[in-house]
């Protein structure tokens, strides 16, 4: 689904390596885990795949669409959650979820039920038609989650999306990730939590200084009774 | 299907920008209480003021409309007039719509959101760029309209062949096309720009100097056009001078023919629509041309600087007292943001350029007209030098107007730091106080140079003046900014957009520069009248123009620096 053949990502400006011939294949029905510590690549990946950098090296593919040859199309099939959200503050929040539904082309009979559906789940109901400038970070977090989810995507990209959700929205946003991953779609999320990335995800991916150290499957994991942070600490002191 | 979506993608991304672009923020219950009958007089008298302002623009571009169309009916120039009017629409929106187009497309926040989304070919950039076309009719109609409806009266008047009715509902279709030639014109010029600056290391800074070479550039076109189009010669005829610079205007702006053509009667609808499709086919050329250079500009201008360059691994960790490290923050966010090193370089370099401009072209003829029976011509170039350099020197510094905006939510963090608002307060005002200094001090360098003027007091009076003026509108306007920031912005140019509270001195000192104008007309003719002591004439001229910025000045410091209250009371 989510397929990133040989990536290289090299900053102009500073000659910085932040991704480094990274290869991943994340399939239809996996909640994949991308771990890494501060400046480890993960955010520059995600915003390559994500269309937001352009990259000199290697391919990426969403659906088998390749992202440089068809960017519109490849987009069409992704949601994406920033860590650092930019919500047009002059539009209430239902605005701004119609704008980007407008943009993917969400027939209006379906974007009805989605919104109000999502908005139910995360509580945002009541202040749907309020400005997105008296929002705190939490309800812009919803709007842009509800946003996203509302065009179905096939793979959902999430940087960090549980910061500044309440537990309650936090509780839903696991179930709701899980419950995409059972319906055979793609979520794949970078977090520091590493509770959360244990208890969620099939596989786990960890990156440093641009270059991947491993790829686990969960499973195993839990069956080899070893826990995800030590293998997290181990592998990155391993790697400096 | 693929062209259906980008119609509808289009549709709905403009409709956002622009409502995101028109959204006032409502005042709540609180604040409105707060508006004591104190205030609303003085609400009321800024509003008046504002007016006063732009009632005496509006005069003055009636009064050249006048006075020019009667000269180029003795002339026989008159279709070269309106070759000049639209000229001058059009460098207006240039030297407007260059910022706000660049801005628009690159610099806004909102462009990494939008790379995410699957639009189609062409669709942002197309947004953005109606967005900003939108805009810049309102600046194109207030050069244009005044200009032609006078022009076209005034021709009605002399019985002057083929002007009508319909000619006015012509400049009304005409002011819908005059802003799209200069505006793909910038699109042209910045896109292969914009796209080397993006391969560039130092990218920031590369973004600023491009916008700030272009934006020089227009300016150096737009200030001789007004200035010789406020010149005619005493026998009511354009003079040879002006009627070489009204063909050659026309020459060069041969491309609104249709456009002039059609105001006099000629095949209306045929000129129009000849005209509409050179805007299409320049469209589709900017439009294609953004296919190849907007995207990738935009992908690379997103990764910054980039992290751990060689200089920043080197660097030392040098300690500076708290003001000394706001300063040094204000200056970098100065040289590596576009639009405020532009304004900086314009309130530096600009006052002397054109008095340099003014004192060559403009003086000479001048003294070798019959002017000097009239006026002194020394004075006369003082009060036009005195109203521009006041202009300049307050609405060409933000920071000595959004100077707290400019933060935008940074502000919040500044708050939550262990450091005095009053040391805030005063690092804001101190930096907007440097880039007014070091305009007064140049142009007390350039100033008896570029103008041949050698008397003392005028070498010494004209900086002062730019100096007091400006330190005085730091104090007021970044008071006016305290009492109400504008910290939800997207791009710098929404900053006052949604705040009127900021645009108020600005109004204020709009004012108070053409009082200084007409004072110093008032004196020059005095002057000449009474063959008064020159060194005279001119001390009472910067004793009266420095009073007024003097006694603000003593009003506002002392507001602006015990505004610690305001400073806590921000963000609720």
């Amino acid at each position: 689904m989510i397929e990133i053949k040989n990536l290289s990502k090299t900053y102009r400006s500073s000659g910085k390596r932040a991704v480094d011939n990274l290869t991943l294949t994340i399939d239809k029905g996996e909640i994949f885990g991308f771990l890494g510590p501060n400046g480890a690549g993960k955010s520059t990946t995600i915003k390559c795949i994500t269309g937001i950098l352009d990259y000199e090296e290697g391919s990426i593919s969403i659906d088998g669409i390749d992202l440089k040859e068809h960017p519109v199309q490849a987009k069409m099939k992704l949601g994406y959650i920033a860590d650092e959200h930019f919500l047009y503050e002059g539009l209430t929040g239902r605005q701004y979820i119609n704008f980007i539904l407008d943009i993917f082309g969400v027939e209006e009979k379906v974007r009805e039920e989605k919104i109000n559906h999502y908005a139910e789940m995360f509580e945002l109901t009541s202040h749907l038609d309020e400005k997105v400038s008296s929002y705190s970070h939490g309800m812009k977090q919803k709007v842009n989650l509800i946003s996203q989810l509302s065009h179905d995507p096939e793979v959902f990209i999430l940087d960090e999306p549980m910061t500044g959700l309440d537990p309650q929205s936090t509780f839903n946003l696991k179930k709701l990730m899980q419950q995409l991953a059972s319906e055979g779609k793609v979520v794949f999320f970078s977090s520091h939590i590493l509770e959360v990335v244990e208890k969620l995800c099939t596989k786990v991916a960890i990156i440093d200084d641009g270059k991947l150290i491993k790829v686990c499957d969960m499973q195993e994991l839990k069956e080899s009774r070893d826990n995800l942070e030590d293998l997290f600490l181990k592998l990155t002191s391993e790697a400096n | 299907m693929a062209f259906r979506l980008a119609i509808k993608q289009y549709k709905s991304l403009l409709k956002v920008l622009l409502s995101s672009l028109v959204s006032f923020e409502r005042k709540d219950n609180r604040t409105r209480e707060r508006v004591s009958g104190a205030k609303k007089i003085g609400k009321v008298g800024v509003i008046a003021l504002a007016g006063i302002g732009v009632v005496s623009i509006f005069a003055y571009l009636i009064m050249i409309a006048h006075e020019l169309t009667i000269a180029s009916i003795n002339s026989h120039r008159v279709e070269e007039l309106h070759y000049a009017f639209i000229a001058m629409a059009q460098i207006t929106v240039m030297l407007f719509g260059m910022a706000a187009l660049l801005n628009n497309l690159y610099f806004a926040k909102d462009n990494t959101m939008l790379t995410t989304l699957p639009f189609q070919k062409g669709v942002v950039f197309s947004a953005k760029f109606t967005m900003t076309y939108l805009g810049e009719l309102l600046f194109a109609s207030l050069v244009y309209l005044p200009l032609s409806i006078t022009s076209l009266v005034v021709l009605m008047q002399y019985g002057y062949g083929g002007v009508g009715a319909v000619s006015f509902v012509v400049i009304v279709i005409n002011l819908l096309f005059i802003p799209a030639l200069p505006l793909l014109l910038a699109t042209l010029i910045s896109q292969p720009l914009m796209w080397l600056v993006s391969k560039l290391k130092k990218r920031s800074l590369g973004n600023s100097l491009v916008m700030a070479l272009c934006y020089i550039a227009f300016f150096a076109l737009y200030f001789p056009l007004v200035i010789g189009l406020s010149t005619i010669g005493e026998s009511g005829m354009l003079d040879g001078g002006m009627v070489g610079a009204f063909v050659a205007l026309k020459k060069y702006t041969i491309f609104n023919y249709p456009l002039v053509n059609a105001t006099f009667s000629n095949n209306v609808v045929v000129n129009l629509l000849i005209y509409f499709a050179g805007v299409i086919v320049v469209s589709a050329i900017s439009v294609l041309l953004s296919l190849v250079f907007y995207k990738k500009s935009l992908m690379r201008i997103g990764e910054g600087d980039g992290v751990g360059t060689k200089k920043a691994k080197e660097a030392k960790n040098k300690a500076n007292s708290t003001i000394k490290s706001f300063l040094i923050k204000d200056a970098k966010m100065l040289l590596n943001t576009p639009q405020l090193l532009i304004n900086a370089i314009m309130v530096i370099v600009l006052p002397s350029v054109i008095i340099a401009f003014m004192s060559g072209e403009l003086g000479k003829s001048m003294l070798g007209g019959e002017f000097g029976d009239t006026f002194n011509v020394n004075m006369f170039m003082l009060a036009m030098s005195t109203y521009l350099v006041s202009l300049l020197s307050c609405a060409g510094n933000p920071f000595g107007y959004i100077g707290f905006s400019l933060e935008g939510k940074n502000l919040y963090m500044l708050k939550s730091l262990p450091l005095s608002m009053k040391d805030i307060i005063k690092s804001k005002f101190t930096f907007a106080g440097i880039i007014t200094s070091i305009s007064a001090l140049v142009l007390l360098i350039v100033f008896p140079f570029a103008s041949g003027i050698n008397n003392a007091v005028a070498i010494i009076g004209l900086p002062l003046q730019a100096f007091v003026t400006g330190i005085s509108f730091n104090a007021i306007g970044l008071y006016c900014d305290l009492k109400n920031p504008n910290l939800k912005w997207v791009n710098i140019n929404e900053i006052t957009r949604n705040n009127f509270r900021t645009v108020k001195p600005m109004m204020l000192y709009l004012v108070l520069s053409f009082v200084y104008f007409v004072v110093g007309i008032a004196l020059s003719v005095i002057m000449q009248m009474l063959s008064a002591n020159e060194y005279l004439i001119i001390s009472i001229y910067y004793a009266l123009c420095l009073s007024a910025p003097s006694v603000i000045f003593a009003l506002y410091i002392k507001k602006l620096l015990g505004g610690e209250a305001l400073m806590r009371r921000i963000g609720g």
